[in-house]
């Protein structure tokens, strides 16, 4: 593989345009375009995506089914907006034959539509929108992460196991945090609890005192939330800082707690969160892999590189299925669906809707750790309503 | 009910005066130099990035306030004195195109010195503890430090601008530029202190603001827009205005989010609107 | 505004024929990314009706993109014949029933109050279910028969994409060329000056941004249809500054700098995405060059800024405008007066103005003389009192409406239209009063010949190309004379047209107004007595606001009581 120069894609595509598409060869490169926000507020994400599909690649040889890898990256400065023309740029210009990304889930609907018109292959590694394994499903795109139900659902599940009988659900009010409360929601229900309140931020606002001064007067055992990046962090501290802490157990999904547990500092202490990883999880591929990914890029591995790493497994899972050619998509889609994915966060299987399978953890703050004390719900598949995947 | 109320109040006068430090900053700086910056809000990014170099390095977030208004003052005179000196006369959608550029150039210098990921700056150990308001309902000290040290700051700025002879050079400037000339002073010198002092608000802001929110990319551009309000609603060029103004879209905001979530994105916008229509040039500005 | 020249349009039509062979040559990508162009310089175009050709800067313009866009969306994708107009209705509503409560504001106030209004669209469509949540949603492409396989897609949308934008770059260009069109640019360059002449400036402005709107409508509908997605970010005001920049890399100035902006900026963006993984960066240091290098933009690099190409004379008819026919004109003033906070700057003042006559108005400095000037013209309200024009009480009018109704007037100050030639000034005064429809050419030749006449009369016919900004104080003050008889009213107020003029530029102008007042009812503010005794049929007194003295020139000489007075003032 190679991170190959702008300047030689353009020679590439001078060369391809000569030549007309070329036909799929066994030693033709396979080409991937990584749409991920590699600027603004979720570059450190994107970085740790990208990096740990580049690892993958890397301990294949640089070859994924004996193609030789390309990479390109393309920043999708989670504008939505520019989404369509950003997708254009890999699909038209670059020509990839997969595509990645990303994070924003408005701009991964610009891509799961090139997905579904192109049939070309797409890796979600990240963005949560459940409508992508539901209604929008397509054989041609899967998911390495999650969806937006499945966390919440856990934390819900886990919380009335615990004895809870009545939360409240506190996001910002947009599309992922609506979809995570119905997931806290279901898996309240699902033991008995329930979820009284729902109280929402406009999204991204980072200004939560208005709602915590609500929440001492609810009446709820807990509260559960998504939030995630600058405003997890201002929530936890926020929280702390109201006395809520000791007073209202804080949970939510695993992303309250992510990659920003080392500036929540001392008020995330004690708070429970539930996702599918966790970074102290004790298995053998997850020690090996955060080993490797420190190694190579110096960063602590978290979720973010594990769903990124993850998106390569499938992708090599898929071609090898499909003798390397990315675009006998339904010959990819049968290899994923079949394969058994050996992730740090734990094997893991694809849904009939191309969603992970998985077991969610819950895990609790301490010492600056999530320190995983469990499976909140094990082989939990999103309820995937809606989807009529063609072909399949 | 009461102690939710009384909190919200609270909250809503600190988030308040913290607007009010880095709005008036802006609306000197366009009363008196007619400067629109967009680049305000990052210059509140910078104090926030200031502080957490300061803090991680030293361990004393104390320093930070001082660094970020010492920092802001020679950074806001070097910008004045190397480029928005040249586009005091040019027309306002110069301004607009130049203060835009330098978003973009901030944005990649701190992506590149800095990374991207999310920091935080600790809040100082001693005010790490939360005051019993009403009700059970605990409010954190350092927060009411901040509303402290703003309403210190704007007392101070009150004072500057009604009793010395800068000040009223200052509001002289405001009123009229061609009145610091009739006066024989030397409007250069005032443009740069100026835009020193405006930096250097921005700047304090930022600092202050960041143990209470994390240190991200991008965390200035909400309190832009919210800043350019506030110098709206206030009439330009007017640092009561201003304060008054802060006070209020401080307050309706966070009300707004209490009791009316779904429609606290459009309530300050529709009470600039609304302020407008009322006064076309604002609740303190000039015919 | 400038409107390409032949030169410049051959090019621009030389660029829009290379991009529409662009299926011959071209790959799907490079076609798509023309019509990302194409789209983007629709939206600045659409702006630039406000920014370039009207002098009104909104960050609103990204609402009415928004509302083009998701009126697709919200209609269930039906056929691009019903899209298209609806989406330019839907904008173009929403602008008007934005745009009166905007307008209120001018200047940096009217920029924030877009801002507000457009942010609350935003909010609309972010915040409420009607849009479809915000992750944003993809829109069933509308049939259009041939629009049915996707790998003609990329070439039928640029196709589409450049006739849309040709069809409303023509049309702006004709538009441009119209009694509107030189209406709104003369709001621009000096909004009260066109008030004063007695256009309804707020109608025009509102023209301007309905028709801005339901183009920026029309651009969201293109976009939509190109890219098959809609999203509550399309309406953010980042967009709407996304615009602005194009028109000011382009050329504010120019009517095609938008299209030159939205191209450069393209292509800028996907050269920084080619050469680096911080096309940012590149994107910032091209602004600081352009804004510091650039000052008018792509456009100024090959057009110099200057008047429009010379109007040539019309054969003049032998009619004159002096005839108005009807009975002479009476301006009646009954007690007006005017308090500024403690001071009574006009107290109680009645005068009558009557076609044949000059009534001159002389006193010493702050005696009100201006003041009552503009209480009659309508620029200020009265405190209290009545004036009435032919019988009819105007008190309530504001100063556009009197301009219509025939009160002209100069300024003490020079006040025209600086950046436009002395021909246009004067026909942009002509048009005022005539009663044309506003899409008719600005050009007509009833509408040139007034103006002439003017500018004959005034002795400018030879500076009639000239810029106005350009002209000496002499020959500016001759212009506001010239501008206020163009509009062919029955009152003329002239305050000071002698103001700054030595003895020999004097003796014409003083000739000009004994001319005038055989056809209109005349107010004269002067300081000058010679003049004044010379000219004048009537003259009024005025200390501190108050009438001290009235009558013929031979009287007001003779009296003890005015000699005091203006001695009393050290005159």
């Amino acid at each position: 593989m190679g991170q190959i120069s702008r300047r030689t894609i353009l020679a590439g595509a001078a060369a391809a345009v000569a030549l007309g598409r070329p036909a799929i060869a066994q030693a033709a490169p396979l080409k991937v375009g990584m749409m991920l926000p590699f600027s603004g507020t979720y570059a450190a994400l994107g970085e740790n995506i990208a990096s740990a599909f580049e690892l993958l690649i890397a301990e294949n040889g640089g070859k994924l089914a004996g193609r030789p890898v390309t990479l390109i990256r393309l920043d999708d400065e989670s504008d939505p907006a520019k989404a369509p023309a950003n997708v254009n740029r890999l699909t038209e210009r670059d020509n990839v034959d997969v595509l990645l990304g990303t994070v924003h889930s408005g701009v991964v609907m610009a891509l799961v539509q090139a997905a579904r018109e192109k049939q070309i292959p797409l890796f979600i590694p990240n963005a949560g929108n459940v409508a992508a394994t539901r209604e929008l499903c397509s054989p041609s795109v899967f998911r390495s992460s999650f969806s937006n139900w499945q966390p919440a659902y856990g934390m819900g599940r886990a919380l009335a196991t615990r004895g809870v009988k009545k939360a409240a659900w506190v996001t910002w009010d947009y599309a992922a945090g609506k979809e995570s409360g119905e997931g806290f929601r279901d898996g309240l229900r699902a033991g008995g609890a329930e979820m009284t309140h729902q109280l929402t931020v406009p999204f991204p606002e980072t200004n939560f005192q208005p709602i915590l001064a609500q929440i001492s007067g609810l009446g709820v055992e807990a509260v559960g939330s998504f939030f995630a990046g600058g405003g997890a962090i201002q929530f936890v501290k926020d929280y702390a800082a109201a006395g809520l802490r000791d007073k209202v157990q804080l949970c939510g999904s695993g992303f309250l707690t992510e990659g920003v547990l080392k500036p929540q500092g001392a008020a995330a202490e004690g708070i429970l969160t539930a996702l599918h990883y966790g970074d102290g999880l004790d298995n053998a591929k997850n020690l090996a892999f955060r080993a490797v990914f420190k190694a190579k890029t110096g960063r602590d591995a978290d979720v973010y590189a594990v769903q990124g790493y993850d998106a390569g497994q499938m992708l090599l899972a898929g071609l090898v299925a499909a003798k390397g050619d990315a675009a006998a998509v339904q010959a990819l889609a049968a290899g994923i669906r079949a394969a058994k994915i050996d992730s740090p966060r734990g094997a893991f299987t694809l849904s009939a809707s191309h969603n992970p399978v998985q077991t969610i953890w819950l895990r609790q703050a301490k010492d600056g750790q999530n320190k995983v004390i469990g499976a909140a719900v094990e082989a939990l598949a999103d309820p995937g309503a809606g989807c009529k995947m063609a072909g399949a | 009910m009461l102690t939710g109320v009384v909190a919200q109040l609270l909250n809503g006068v600190q988030y308040g005066l913290l607007l009010f430090l880095i709005s008036s900053g802006l609306t000197l700086i366009f009363g008196v130099m007619g400067v629109i910056n967009l680049a305000h809000g990052s210059l509140f990014m910078i104090g926030a990035y200031l502080a957490f170099a300061v803090a991680s390095a030293t361990g004393y977030f104390w320093l930070a306030l001082p660094a970020a208004v010492l920092g802001g003052l020679a950074f806001g005179a070097a910008l004045e004195r190397t480029l928005f000196r040249r586009f005091r006369t040019r027309p306002h959608l110069d301004q607009v195109l130049l203060t835009f550029a330098l978003i973009l150039l901030f944005e990649e210098a701190r992506s590149a010195l800095l990374g991207n990921a999310f920091h935080s700056v600790p809040i100082p150990a001693a005010l790490d503890f939360s005051v019993p308001v009403i009700g059970g309902f605990g409010y954190s000290a350092y927060r009411l430090v901040v509303l402290a040290i703003c309403l210190a700051t704007a007392a101070a700025m009150a004072w500057l601008i009604e009793r010395t002879r800068i000040g009223s050079a200052i509001r002289a400037a405001a009123e009229n530029t061609e009145m610091l000339d009739l006066l024989g002073l030397d409007a250069s010198r005032i443009h740069t202190m100026v835009f020193a002092a405006g930096t250097a608000l921005a700047m304090l802001a930022g600092a202050l603001a960041a143990p209470l929110q994390s240190v991200y990319p991008g965390m200035g551009d909400g309190f832009l827009i919210l800043s350019f309000i506030v110098v709206v609603i206030g009439g330009l060029g007017s640092i009561a205005g201003a304060f008054w103004a802060a006070l209020l879209v401080g307050l309706i905001d966070t009300l707004g989010k209490a009791y009316l979530p779904q429609a606290a994105g459009i309530a300050v916008c529709a009470m600039m609107a609304a302020v407008l229509l009322w006064r076309p040039t604002g609740l303190f500005g000039r015919g | 505004m400038i409107v390409a020249s032949r030169t410049g349009q051959s090019l621009l039509g030389a660029a829009a024929l290379a991009i529409a062979s662009m299926p011959f040559w071209a790959s799907p990508w490079h076609m798509q990314l023309a019509s990302t162009a194409l789209v983007a310089a629709l939206f600045a175009l659409s702006l630039q009706v406000l920014a370039g050709a009207t002098g009104l800067v909104s960050l609103a313009q990204a609402g009415f993109f928004g509302l083009g866009a998701y009126t697709i969306y919200l209609l269930g994708s039906p056929p691009i014949w019903i899209t298209l107009p609806a989406a330019m209705a839907v904008a173009g509503v929403a602008a008007l029933l934005i745009g009166p409560l905007a307008l209120r504001t001018k200047g940096f106030f009217f920029l924030m109050s877009t801002l507000a209004f457009g942010q609350m669209l935003f909010f609309v469509f972010h915040d409420t279910p009607l849009g479809g949540g915000t992750d944003g949603q993809f829109i069933q492409r509308p049939a259009i028969g041939f629009l049915v396989s996707r790998s003609a897609r990329p070439m039928v949308m640029l196709l589409l994409n450049l006739g849309v934008l040709t069809v409303v770059y023509a049309s702006l260009c004709a538009l441009m060329r119209t009694a509107l069109g030189h209406a709104l640019q003369g709001i621009r360059s000096n909004e009260n000056r066109m008030a004063a002449l007695g256009h309804d400036v707020q109608r025009l402005k509102l023209i301007a941004f309905v028709l801005a709107g339901a183009l920026g409508g029309l651009a969201g509908h293109m976009s939509t249809l190109t890219d098959g997605f809609v999203s509550p970010d399309l309406l953010g005001w980042h967009r709407s500054a996304e615009a602005l920049l194009m028109i000011l890399l382009g050329g504010i100035g120019a009517l095609h700098g938008p299209i030159l902006g939205a191209f450069a900026l393209t292509a800028i963006q996907e050269a920084g995405s080619l050469i680096t993984d911080r096309p940012k960066l590149i994107e910032g240091v091209v602004f600081l060059l352009a804004v510091v290098f650039l000052r008018q933009g792509l456009a100024g690099l090959w057009t110099r800024r200057g008047p429009g190409t010379p109007i040539p004379r019309p054969v003049m008819g032998a009619e004159s405008n002096r005839d108005r026919g009807g009975k002479p004109a009476i301006l009646r003033a009954e007690s007006v007066s005017r308090r500024f906070g403690g001071l009574l700057a006009v107290d109680q003042v009645s005068l009558t103005l009557e076609q044949g006559i000059l009534h001159a108005v002389i006193g010493p400095n702050g005696a009100g003389k201006s003041t009552l000037v503009n209480l009659l013209s309508g620029e200020i309200p009265l405190t209290s009192g009545r004036v009435s024009l032919d019988g009819r009480d105007i008190s309530a009018d504001p100063a556009w409406k009197r301009g219509s109704l025939g009160i002209g007037r100069t300024f003490q100050r020079t006040n025209v239209m600086r950046d436009m030639t002395v021909l246009e000034n004067a026909r942009l005064a002509a048009q005022a009063r005539a009663s044309i429809g506003l899409l008719r050419s600005a050009a007509t030749d009833d509408l040139v010949q007034t103006a002439w006449i003017a500018l004959d009369r005034s002795g400018l016919s030879a500076m009639a190309d000239a810029t106005a900004g350009m002209l000496s104080h002499g020959q500016a003050r001759l212009l506001e004379i010239a501008m206020a008889q163009a509009g062919n009213p029955s009152v003329l107020l002239l305050d000071e047209p002698l103001a700054g003029l030595g003895p020999e530029e004097s003796l014409p102008v003083a000739a000009l107004l004994r001319d005038l007042a055989k056809d209109h009812a005349v107010l004269l503010i002067e300081h000058d007595m010679d003049v004044v005794f010379a000219v004048a049929d009537i003259v009024t007194v005025m200390v501190n606001g108050r009438v001290l003295a009235r009558g013929t020139p031979a009287e007001i000489r003779g009296s003890a009581d005015v000699r005091d007075a203006y001695l009393g003032h050290g005159i």
